[in-house]
């Protein structure tokens, strides 16, 4: 799930691997920080939030989207993954895969070609004579259908606690 | 007015870049929700992708061993066989360190690839090894040759000797910087190359000696003149492997020569932009951290050269220390050039 959290915070896709070892190393040379006794996947995603942003400002790169309201958000959204969706990846993709199957026959295959296929937004609009700005609509629409549907199921919080 | 959040949570996860000086209000609780949501949505996809694309080499692997690969894996095994003189291995129970034990679960049950924390770590223990002053002897195993079809594209180095090999060479390494390697006789022919940390050096039976200060100067002892020994440069390989290999760790699970528990450590290069071996599997004292055995597996086919090696620990027992000196080895007192 740490790549899925990577992911949320707009890593570049050639990136992530290299974070996700600098999150490792540091958790690791760090580990004396950590109290077992609580869940260890919020200490190793706070770790990656601050490397992920140290890597946004390095680049002069940091997403008008990720305040510091929206990374809780997000962090909140996680906490309640790790406690209400199962234990491992495979219970978890099925929630995800079951929602995926419910979208109408297009937004799903759009779906589809953008994640699992790797096609930019403007592959899929090209491969579909759509232009970008139609298809990068009826992709934000399929996902918000698809953050709907997650909610229905009780996989991400229909309201997460903290404000801006 | 401000423009719709949709559009730059569009812009954003679909790649397209904005001027990131510009600032935004502050979100509504509704908008934060959103935005969180959606993000957590495009992360997951993002997962499930890379996953998939995974498992789709994973099933490609399996097709491929089906269809001829599967030789591949049986010459492997023969290689490791004759390496350990047909030594049954035994499944070790015990023995691994408390902590590495708690921190695997950790890593096991808390995250997906959790196991990279430790595999990186091990690799850590492996360098912390290698810089020891200790004297490790290893045995060199030419498991595969490239075919003359695979070499078809390939530029001999000019003047290379066809028959070159370092099949079953001898290689005697210390500490950072100190080592010899002995060829294995041609023809009669013996080679010998090394470094005894403040020069390095190098002789064909009947030549002269080549000494440099350079002291990387004789590591590319692989024919084809472009591969180090991994041992000979140990710190580095080892460094590359954490960078740029898709590493896993699978602790404990074969007995060493004496009873070491050995764990296994493998790499598969991320991309073909990377140099080395397109695969290395090393077998390490997961304690001392010392390496048994390593194999490349694909190594490049730049200018020829095996196209797969295996690296077999035959003893430690300390050597002196003239023995890292060409003079050692030079018994004729032949001509020395100095590069």
């Amino acid at each position: 799930m740490l790549s899925a959290y990577l992911g949320c915070l707009l890593v570049d896709e050639n990136s992530v691997d290299d974070l996700f070892q600098e999150v490792m190393i540091v958790a690791w040379r760090r580990l004396d920080d950590c109290d077992l006794s609580e869940p260890f996947g919020p200490w190793l995603r706070g770790i990656a939030s601050r490397l992920v942003m140290a890597e946004h400002r390095r680049l002069k790169k940091v997403p008008l989207l990720l305040s510091d309201g929206v990374r809780v958000a997000i962090s909140e959204q996680f906490e309640n993954i790790d406690s209400n969706a199962g234990d491992t990846w495979e219970q978890r993709s099925a929630v995800l895969r079951e929602c995926i199957d419910s979208l109408p026959a297009d937004r799903k295959k759009m779906i589809l070609q953008r994640y699992l296929e790797g096609q930019s937004a403007q592959d899929i609009a090209t491969g579909s004579d759509l232009k970008i700005e139609v298809c990068k609509k009826q992709l934000q629409r399929a996902r918000h259908r698809l953050v709907q549907c997650l909610q229905s199921r009780g996989f991400l919080l229909r309201e997460v606690l903290s404000h801006e | 007015m401000n423009e719709p959040i949709e559009n730059i949570l569009s812009d954003a996860v679909d790649g397209i870049p904005r001027d990131s000086s510009k600032r935004i209000d502050a979100l509504e609780p509704s908008e934060l929700n959103q935005v969180a949501g959606e993000l957590v949505v495009h992360g997951l996809l993002r997962e499930l992708g890379e996953r998939d694309s995974n498992q789709t080499e994973q099933r490609i692997d399996r097709v491929m061993d089906e269809i001829g690969g599967g030789s591949k894996r049986k010459r492997r095994r023969n290689a490791r066989r004759s390496a350990t003189g047909k030594r049954s291995w035994v499944k070790i129970t015990s023995s691994i360190l408390a902590v590495a034990a708690v921190l695997a679960v950790i890593a096991y049950q808390a995250i997906p690839k959790g196991d990279l924390l430790a595999a990186t770590a091990s690799i850590d223990t492996m360098i912390t090894a290698s810089l020891e002053e200790v004297d490790r002897t290893y045995r060199v195993h030419v498991v595969e040759e490239f075919t003359p079809g695979e070499l078809k594209s390939a530029t001999p180095v000019e003047g290379q000797r066809r028959q070159e090999t370092v099949d079953d060479a001898t290689l005697v390494v210390r500490g950072l910087d100190k080592f010899v390697l002995l060829h294995s006789p041609i023809s009669g022919i013996g080679r010998y190359s090394g470094c005894d940390g403040k020069q390095s050096w190098s002789f064909r039976d009947g030549s002269p000696v080549h000494v440099s200060p350079d002291l990387a100067r004789f590591r590319t002892s692989l024919p084809g003149q472009q591969h180090d020994l991994p041992m000979l440069n140990i710190q580095e390989h080892l460094a590359q492997l954490k960078a740029g290999y898709r590493i896993e760790l699978i602790p404990g699970s074969k007995t060493g020569r004496n009873g070491e528990a050995l764990s296994q450590l493998t790499g598969v290069k991320k991309s073909k932009e990377i140099p080395g071996p397109k695969e290395i599997e090393i077998w390490f004292d997961g304690s001392a951290g010392s390496i048994h055995w390593m194999l490349l597996d694909e190594l490049p086919r730049g200018q020829g050269g095996p196209k797969s090696i295996l690296l077999e620990l035959v003893g430690q027992s300390p050597v002196a220390d003239e023995f890292f000196t060409f003079q050692f080895h030079d018994v004729l007192s032949r001509r020395v050039i100095s590069e």
